[in-house]
């Protein structure tokens, strides 16, 4: 059969099979309770938000901004652009939602084709479509899921933010919403890839989600701790794509685009290394 | 006839130990093919090879003419020993996506899914996830998916393993009613199964093929009368039997109540069965069964034990 034909009906398939799967609905749900946290705060906090969209508070001055400047990081140059001059509740909520954007991503799709090919039901696919195929149908029916969940959540954001910011227009809040949908799914591809790598290598979804969070969680903690000893070690953050997620909703447009190209690098190695790694594995 | 298998010199490692070493095999398009050995021979590995699922260490493979991994999807339909489907999806829709995924248009896919579930005897459980069904109702399912659209080559690894008599002849029935219409190759451990159901077997022993005989051959149809005994046949019998001048061996098999005749080459086998039968009769020597030629689980375990004497 034709190979964009193959690739749809496994996307659709995928993401049908995600909405009923217990990794598709802790995925989103670990999503929805990050915005839920987020957009609760910001409603009790909506005068001190609004005070600092006027230009009126300090971000520095701020916990609930102390709490948005160590997720985020950047200088106070950075956190005016991203707290004054856009709609700062929804850049708060981006930074919250975007903090959970990997652990969301990587449970949602650890099981893209991990236990199919432990259990070997994946031999049902491979007198039926190419190993390409199937790993990209499936690939991108977690992108598309998890494209989705960053999509209700955006629009809660946008829908909250509309409600609560009291100096910006609408166009203006819809555009930041729109833009942070944009940024909250290109920073998940990287992850879903991650984990696609990782199923393929382990044929256990559990393996492969030990593996996902290890590297994540070992890296973030080498990097982060490790760096405040040695300098050098804060390199080893940029091993995964963590660091760049902040810096896809705001700063100069070449700032903006470097991270997003670099989002799609990152995402183009694991989902490459993904592919060769089925392509040329046992099934 | 053009070959639906050709296999040269295959051979398959698993790190140190050596599952395939040297295999050749042919199978004629059309025909319906056993492969048969004990366990651990190499019949999955070979299965696998022949589906694309692993790829050979050397050697060439050519399924329908082309290298396994290039072949065009829905052509080959496989059942694999022990692969499990997605727990969540209830099966009708698993099995549509397979049919469509063999490039049949949505509505094709749904009549010939319900096709399949009628043949299987599945339209009941169709809406199920096959986590709550029975291990037997599993089997079929995976039964049923080899059976979708117009693939011209099945391969069955233990079609039968793990079903229910009723449904064992169901699935027999269904393999005799498209034989000849595609390509089969079929392992089992149960020879009766093969006799009935293959025309051509391969034994393979310790990942080498010992033999491609037609079964008529292997079991000797032309040439060996087995009666099964309702008793432990009596000592003189066999001697009875001996004096024929039709026969060339007897043996008197006591705790299986089994007496094998093999009769001289040129014999005609048909008119020897009478006097055969006029010798129990005389005897007042009840009998089960006759059978023409041995069994193939006698011939197999013989062909595959006897290398090691």
């Amino acid at each position: 059969m034709d190979s964009p034909r193959a690739v749809r009906l496994l996307l659709r398939a995928e993401f049908s099979a995600l909405l009923r799967s217990p990794q598709g609905i802790l995925g989103a749900c670990f999503m929805f309770g990050a915005a839920g946290w987020a957009l609760s705060k910001l409603a009790g906090n909506a005068e001190l938000v609004n005070r600092l969209a006027s230009g009126g508070l300090d971000p520095e001055e701020s916990v609930l901004l102390a709490v948005v400047k160590w997720l985020a990081g950047g200088d106070a140059d950075y956190l005016t652009r991203l707290l004054v001059e856009r709609s700062p509740f929804i850049s708060i909520f981006f930074v919250v939602t975007a903090f959970a954007i990997p652990f969301s991503a990587m449970i949602t799709s650890l099981d893209q084709n991990a236990t199919d090919i432990g259990n070997r039901g994946i031999r049902f696919y491979l007198v039926r479509v190419r190993r390409g195929q199937l790993f990209w149908g499936r690939f991108l029916g977690n992108v598309l899921f998890v494209g989705s969940t960053c999509l209700a959540v955006a629009v809660a954001g946008t829908i909250f933010a509309l409600v609560l910011d009291a100096h910006h227009d609408a166009l203006e809040i819809m555009t930041t919403g729109v833009w942070a949908f944009g940024a909250l799914w290109l920073a998940a591809i990287p992850w879903i890839a991650l984990m696609a790598l990782c199923g393929n290598l382990t044929g256990n979804p559990l393996l492969a989600a030990t593996l996902g969070f290890g590297t994540y969680l070992g890296i973030a903690l080498i990097g982060g701790f490790g760096g405040w000893l040695v300098e050098g070690l804060k390199a080893l953050r940029y091993l995964l794509p963590a660091p760049l997620r902040y810096q896809l909703l705001t700063g100069d447009l070449g700032g903006i685009l470097l991270a997003a190209a670099a989002t799609l690098g990152y995402a183009t190695v694991f989902a490459w290394a993904g592919w060769f790694s089925l392509r040329r594995r046992d099934l | 006839m053009s070959g639906a298998v050709e296999i040269r010199g295959l051979r398959r490692s698993f790190g140190p130990v050596q599952a395939l070493c040297g295999v050749d095999l042919d199978v004629p398009e059309g025909c319906t093919f056993g492969l048969v050995g004990p366990n651990g021979a190499g019949k999955t590995t070979l299965f696998s090879i022949l589906a694309g699922f692993i790829r050979p260490s050397g050697g060439q493979v050519r399924v329908l003419g082309r290298p396994p991994d290039e072949l065009p999807p829905g052509t080959l339909a496989v059942l694999p020993q022990d692969a499990s489907f997605r727990r969540q999806v209830p099966v009708r829709s698993q099995l549509e996506l397979f049919a469509k995924l063999q490039g049949l248009a949505p509505e094709a896919a749904r009549r010939d899914v319900e096709r399949v579930l009628e043949l299987c005897d599945l339209r009941e459980i169709a809406n199920r996830a096959p986590d709550v069904l029975s291990h037997g109702m599993r089997k079929r399912v995976a039964i049923a998916q080899a059976f979708l659209g117009e693939p011209r080559m099945v391969i069955l690894d233990e079609p039968i393993a793990g079903l229910d008599p009723a449904q064992a002849r169901r699935i027999r029935t269904l393999i005799q009613a498209e034989a000849g219409k595609r390509t089969f190759v079929i392992s089992s451990h149960v020879m009766a199964d093969i006799e009935t159901l293959c025309s051509r077997v391969a034994i393979i022993d310790k990942g080498r093929i010992t033999a491609q005989p037609e079964v008529a051959d292997l079991t000797r149809r032309g040439g060996v009368v087995v009666f099964t005994l309702e008793a432990a046949p009596p000592p003189e019998l066999a001697a009875a039997f001996q004096a024929l001048p039709a026969v060339a061996e007897v043996e008197a098999k006591s705790v299986e109540r089994k007496l094998q005749i093999s009769v001289r080459a040129g014999t005609d086998l048909d008119a020897a069965c009478g006097d055969f039968l006029r010798v129990l009769v005389e005897r007042r020597v009840a009998f089960v069964a006759m059978q023409k030629g041995t069994s193939l689980e006698d011939a197999v375990i013989e062909a595959t034990e006897k290398p090691a004497k």
